[in-house]
């Protein structure tokens, strides 16, 4: 990696990492969800600092040019980053179908006692 | 004994009148509960107007989220027995004392009403018994069990089968996965002959591109079932 790829490396993260705090101080994210992202603009923050790691590990798993690890490292965050949304909405999904049921149940009750006294 | 009949409806504004009002003149025995789920046409109006015993899901869940509403309120008022019939017009409520007559003598927890043991009555179309025979080899394999009418939504269960539904239930194409799930958690599933009529008019949940994404769905789903209970 040369000098002028990891300086455009290093500003490009500081923006990431400007970008989730900023969304953090305005409440607009969820510490919980954004330790991943945060995780992520950690490690490319290390490599581009250290570039000695990421030529070891390229030489390691057969990657010539070693900012091709780079990237591939880039993608792989991506590619959780995305499951772990999935997985977020699909316990959103549950939950919504638990409190949709729980409101329809509590309606029919309600309704079901208003009738009840209209009568008395 | 407590008997509950769930309807799930979904845009049946043609035929839940006709629906409900059979089963109270002719089968006060049972109560029912209509499970409207979210429907955009007139079926709530009709169900107040008429003084119907109903649930409104605010919004539309799907036939999944709304029986399983119907399980959680069976489960809630102490129900022996649920019993799903289709808000179509479907299901002949006449089977009824039939369908619940292997629960009654814990002979099984389910029992499902099938329209392919006799082969009587409206058999549906080729391209979808074709998928049903896809789906039930797929469940023969994953629970040894041999269902004929695997997509059948006429069927009772038992009060801790009620219990296991409302806390387990698949969100979408329910029908499959739920035999399946119930025999794999040790319970005993039966099916009895019934005939079923052609449906009276709305529209069916499953049509055209939605097969596909139907049968692949479903089978994953049941293999899933399979690799997790097995493990």
């Amino acid at each position: 990696m040369n000098n002028t790829l990891r300086m455009f490396l290093i500003i490009s993260v500081c923006i990431y990492l400007i970008i989730i705090i900023q969304f953090l101080k305005r409440k607009k994210l969820n510490l919980k969800y954004t330790l991943l992202w945060l995780f992520s603009a950690f490690v490319m923050l290390m490599v581009t600092i250290f570039p000695q790691i990421i030529n070891f590990l390229a030489k390691i798993v057969g990657i010539v040019s070693p900012v091709n690890l780079v990237f591939v490292v880039e993608g792989m965050f991506v590619l959780i980053i995305l499951l772990s949304l999935t997985v977020i909405v699909s316990h959103l999904t549950n939950r919504v179908y638990r409190l949709t049921q729980t409101v329809a149940i509590l309606e029919e009750r309600i309704r079901d006692k208003e009738v009840k006294e209209e009568i008395k | 004994m407590k008997i509950l009949i769930i309807i799930p409806a979904y845009n049946e504004e043609l035929n839940i009148e006709k629906v409900v009002n059979n089963l109270i003149e002719n089968y006060p025995q049972y109560d029912y509960v209509v499970v409207n789920d979210g429907s955009k046409d007139n079926t709530e109006m009709i169900c107040k107007k008429n003084n119907f015993s109903f649930i409104t899901l605010p919004l539309n869940l799907g036939i999944g989220g709304c029986v399983q509403t119907g399980y959680i309120y069976a489960v809630v008022n102490n129900y022996d027995i649920a019993i799903q019939l289709d808000g179509d017009g479907q299901h002949d409520p006449s089977y009824i004392e039939k369908l619940i007559d292997p629960i009654v003598n814990k002979k099984a927890e389910m029992v499902i009403g099938s329209r392919f043991i006799n082969k009587e009555g409206f058999q549906t179309t080729l391209i979808r018994r074709i998928g049903i025979r896809i789906i039930k080899s797929v469940i023969n394999f994953c629970c040894g069990l041999k269902v004929a009418d695997t997509t059948s939504g006429f069927r009772a269960t038992s009060k801790e089968l009620n219990k296991f539904f409302s806390e387990n239930y698949a969100h979408d194409y329910p029908e499959p996965e739920a035999i399946v799930s119930a025999v794999l958690n040790g319970y005993k599933v039966v099916e009895i002959p019934v005939i079923m009529n052609e449906r009276n008019g709305g529209e069916s949940s499953i049509s055209g591109l939605k097969s596909a994404y139907y049968m692949i769905k479903v089978s994953l789903a049941l293999l899933i079932y399979h690799l997790g209970i097995n493990k």
